[in-house]
């Protein structure tokens, strides 16, 4: 062990003193500087800023505009301004406080000094407790999008007449909706299992989810009714801050990428030559959001249902402008050389801004690609991998989650849903790992892992992603949702019969897209609590939306499964399908089984004097790795001879007289078994009710 | 008074004629056709129940809170009393003495409990049609599930 340690350590040694060389930092500050920074690489961070967190007292003296303080720090730093990170309004600040969040500030100065440098000197300070590089985002590719085709059907027969859904044109093409196994190589149900669901509820707008991505297209015939709005924004003045929030003309959300207006005139291609250099020139309009990733994702939750347009989608209502809302939050821009993502300070803002305007919900398809594996470098960064930390962006997320920002009338709290991330690799990326988040990993058409998810630690649950290769080697198996009409966006579009392309609807796939489908399942089971009159605490809801899944290892035969994906490697690639295995998260979304759990506790009837093995499938995710937990109460009413098990998925357990009484089936999803301090786990439990009745079968029948 | 005993004799005959026809009597076979409504449930639940000719039949059942679950499966009557099958392959979990009688169905498990199951003569309601969850059990494998 000690001659493998000794060339690494040889080597970091090497590694300081060659930094200390070239940044001319003395050795002192250096030391106070590695203590504070919380990890980061300058490379990956906005030049000219810094984000500091000072102690409470002198935080407390900023606050107050203290000139003198004001004026050491600039000395200090030779910084040009200093102002508070986030803008948080005066009635949010106690909970702000609790996450110390109005200790942050962001300093400015040239752009062409070194971010370490300047950070050394902000370090040698007393007053400054952390400070970090203010780091930018980097979206969760969705790899590849390709342009709606509407020939060939994807279905062999046209929708059965008995299946209830609504009129939109291309809703029978949406096998993430409503999967029949009609497509060759598919599996009937491996879909959202939304179906039954839309019986009982197809949304609400009092759910308000936020859309942490590239700018909704909010003009989009499918969106447009869908869409959040701020009503004394829209009925305002332009340029005018209508609603005190601190964000001007903030109707559909806000791009804090550039801390601009949401607008879409050049999003779409409406201006164009002259008129859109000059726009662009004076910043006034996002012009890089075209490529439709935010569009696309914002569809997969609510585009609006039964209104004769587009697709159908998870939440989008009933036909009667009942569906969720989609909040904008832009956070992303573009690609590749014109992408322009916020940094973490900006991010945090975003949550901050969803959670003082009512968002219930964050659907953020996004996630770090550096090797991120755990909570702690999630956070403070990792200085020997020299990622970057995200600690502003974890605690204004702690803000978004709390319990006193609750932004819906049945939940405690918010929630928020993460991509697990699409380079195969074995664990999901953050900030979807943390602890407190969903994590989502991709399936197919066929309920097989796509050959792009990650999976394995930090990963919760799964759900449709889609898949160029696998069972279906063309667009068929990805996902179908709105997308962008404009000159910037890279796929192809619709080729109608008249031969005219039109990019209103595309074909993306990846866990970016999976993604929104637990979001809209949450929407939809938050519309359903909302109109049964409950309410629960994120907690309980997540326990709920975890144990109400399809287990997806049954269909994973094993072995080696070859996947073609265009956008990796022209020739596709061999799978091991056994590394799924266990590793997806708890299971497939299921929006039925989810409002079922939100109805209530199911009973099942047990046989007294007889030891009984029962069937939980229809309730839970049957693993054998649940702890169950039986109260006293229960105990004593059912005689229970012995703790009830889960053997073979099945409920074993023996009553000896007639009563009744509740169990709990605890587990947790997510956690890293080979590293104590690796990602971490998230707990979830579910209930369920025994009655033991002089007669019983197996199969639960009451006869 | 002559009279009378003319309406009494007609009485008796009629009852005679009755009795003699005893295999007439409308048969339980007949008598449990139609759909019927559980109203004495021993536990926190729903529970509809249907006989069709063809000897089949579906029970849609919700115990606890969720969805209906609908079984089906097959029915036999013998000497009044009440046998079935579900499509999985098991057999019901007791056999049943059966009386129809004013509109009602009387089940009483013939075991140690004899458990009094009343049912009413009622129509399944369509929410509870549409809104079940169908239990389909093949025989020698998994269980798995379908939707109406």
């Amino acid at each position: 062990m000690k001659m493998k340690l000794l060339p690494i350590l040889a080597l970091a040694v090497a590694g300081i003193s060659c930094t200390k060389e070239i940044d001319n930092i003395p050795g002192s500050e250096q030391t106070v500087l590695m203590d504070k920074l919380t990890g980061g690489s300058e490379d990956q961070a906005q030049p000219g800023t810094l984000l500091v967190r000072f102690d409470e007292k002198t935080s407390s003296l900023l606050e107050k505009n203290d000139e003198a303080v004001t004026r050491e720090i600039l000395g200090l730093s030779g910084a040009e301004s200093i102002s508070p990170a986030l803008m948080i309004r005066p009635k949010n600040m106690e909970v702000a406080r609790k996450y110390g969040l109005h200790q942050w500030y962001t300093i400015s100065f040239d752009e062409s000094r070194p971010l370490k440098q300047v950070a050394a000197k902000m370090a040698s300070s007393p007053s400054v407790t952390s400070l970090q590089y203010n780091t930018y985002l980097q979206p969760v590719r969705a790899e590849q999008a390709v342009g709606f085709i509407p020939t060939p059907q994807t279905r062999t027969s046209p929708v059965p007449q008995e299946e209830p859904g609504f009129d939109d044109p291309y809703s029978s093409h949406q096998w993430n909706l409503v999967n029949t196994g009609e497509l060759t190589g598919s599996v009937a149900g491996a879909d959202v299992s939304v179906r039954n669901a839309w019986k009982l509820t197809a949304g609400d707008p009092s759910v308000v989810v936020a859309v942490f991505d590239c700018a909704v297209n909010h003009r989009h015939e499918d969106l447009k009714d869908a869409v959040w709005v701020n009503e004394k924004e829209l009925n305002g003045s332009d340029d005018v801050d209508d609603d005190g929030n601190g964000f001007i003309d903030d109707i559909y959300g806000f791009n804090f990428v550039q801390c601009i207006k949401i607008n879409q005139d050049l999003v779409e291609g409406v201006l164009g030559g002259s008129a859109k250099a000059e726009a662009v020139k004076g910043k006034k309009l996002d012009y890089l959001s075209g490529i439709g990733h935010g569009t696309h994702v914002a569809g997969i939750v609510g585009a609006t249902n039964g209104n004769g347009k587009g697709i159908s989608s998870i939440a989008g209502g009933s036909g009667n402008n009942d569906g969720v809302r989609l909040m904008s939050c832009q956070i992303f821009q573009g690609t590749g050389s014109e992408a322009k993502n916020a940094t973490d300070a900006q991010t945090a803002m975003a949550y901050i801004y969803a959670a003082d305007n009512g968002a219930c919900i964050a659907q953020c398809s996004y996630g770090n690609y550096l090797p991120i594996t755990s909570d702690q470098d999630y956070i403070n960064g990792n200085k020997d991998l020299g990622n970057g930390s995200a600690r502003l962006e974890n605690l204004a997320l702690q803000y978004f989650l709390d319990p006193a920002n609750s932004n819906h009338e049945s939940l405690e709290g918010n929630i928020a849903v993460f991509a697990s991330g699409n380079h195969q690799t074995a664990y999901s990326s953050y900030p979807g790992a943390y602890s407190y988040v969903l994590s989502v990993t991709a399936f197919g058409m066929d309920f097989q892992p796509a050959g792009y998810t990650n999976y394995g630690p930090g990963c919760k649950i799964s759900a449709p992603g889609g898949e160029w290769g696998g069972v279906m080697n063309d667009y068929s198996g990805m996902i179908l949702s709105t997308g962008v009409n404009s000159q910037k966006n890279p796929y192809p579009g619709i080729q109608n019969t008249n031969g005219m392309e039109n990019k209103n609807y595309v074909y993306m796939q990846g866990t970016s897209m999976a993604c929104p489908h637990v979001s809209g399942v949450i929407a939809l089971g938050l519309s359903y609590a909302k109109k049964l009159g409950k309410k629960f605490t994120r907690e309980e809801l997540t326990s709920l939306l975890l144990t109400s899944v399809t287990d997806l290892d049954q269909f994973n035969k094993g072995g080696i499964h070859k996947f073609y994906s265009p956008f990796s490697t022209a020739q596709g690639t061999d799978i091991d399908m056994d590394r799924f295995k266990g590793r997806m998260g708890t299971g497939a979304v299921d929006a039925w089984r989810f409002l079922m759990a939100i109805e209530g506790t199911p009973t099942l009837l047990a046989q007294a004097g007889k030891k009984m093995s029962l069937d939980i499938s229809r309730y839970c995710n049957p693993l054998d790795d649940y702890t169950v937990r039986v109260d006293e109460e229960a105990r004593t009413s059912l005689g229970l001879v012995s703790d009830p098990v889960i053997r073979n998925g099945k409920l074993e357990i023996e009553c000896s007289k007639i009563g009744s009484g509740k169990i709990t089936l605890s587990g947790k999803v997510g956690k890293d078994p080979e590293r104590e301090d690796g990602i971490g786990d998230m707990g979830y439990s579910r209930e369920l009710s025994i009655a033991s009745r002089p007669f019983a079968t197996s199969n639960g029948g009451w006869l | 008074m002559k009279r009378i005993l003319y309406i009494i004799a007609a009485a008796l005959l009629l009852v005679s004629c009755n009795r003699d026809n005893g295999g007439k009597k409308e048969p339980l076979d007949k008598l449990i056709l139609g759909s019927w409504h559980c109203s004495s449930i021993s536990v926190d639940g729903d529970i509809y129940l249907s006989f069709a000719e063809d000897m089949t039949f579906e029970l849609y059942q919700k115990i606890g809170s969720g969805a209906y679950r609908l079984y089906r499966g097959t029915w036999n009557v013998e000497e009044d009393i009440l046998t079935g099958r579900y499509n999985d392959g098991e057999d019901w979990a007791a056999s049943y003495d059966a009386e129809v009688k004013d509109g009602k169905l009387t089940l009483t498990s013939k075991n140690d409990a004899a458990e009094v199951s009343v049912y009413d003569s009622c129509e399944i309601p369509e929410e509870v049609r549409s809104g079940c969850e169908v239990v389909v059990k093949a025989l020698n494998s998994q269980p798995q599930y379908s939707w109406l």
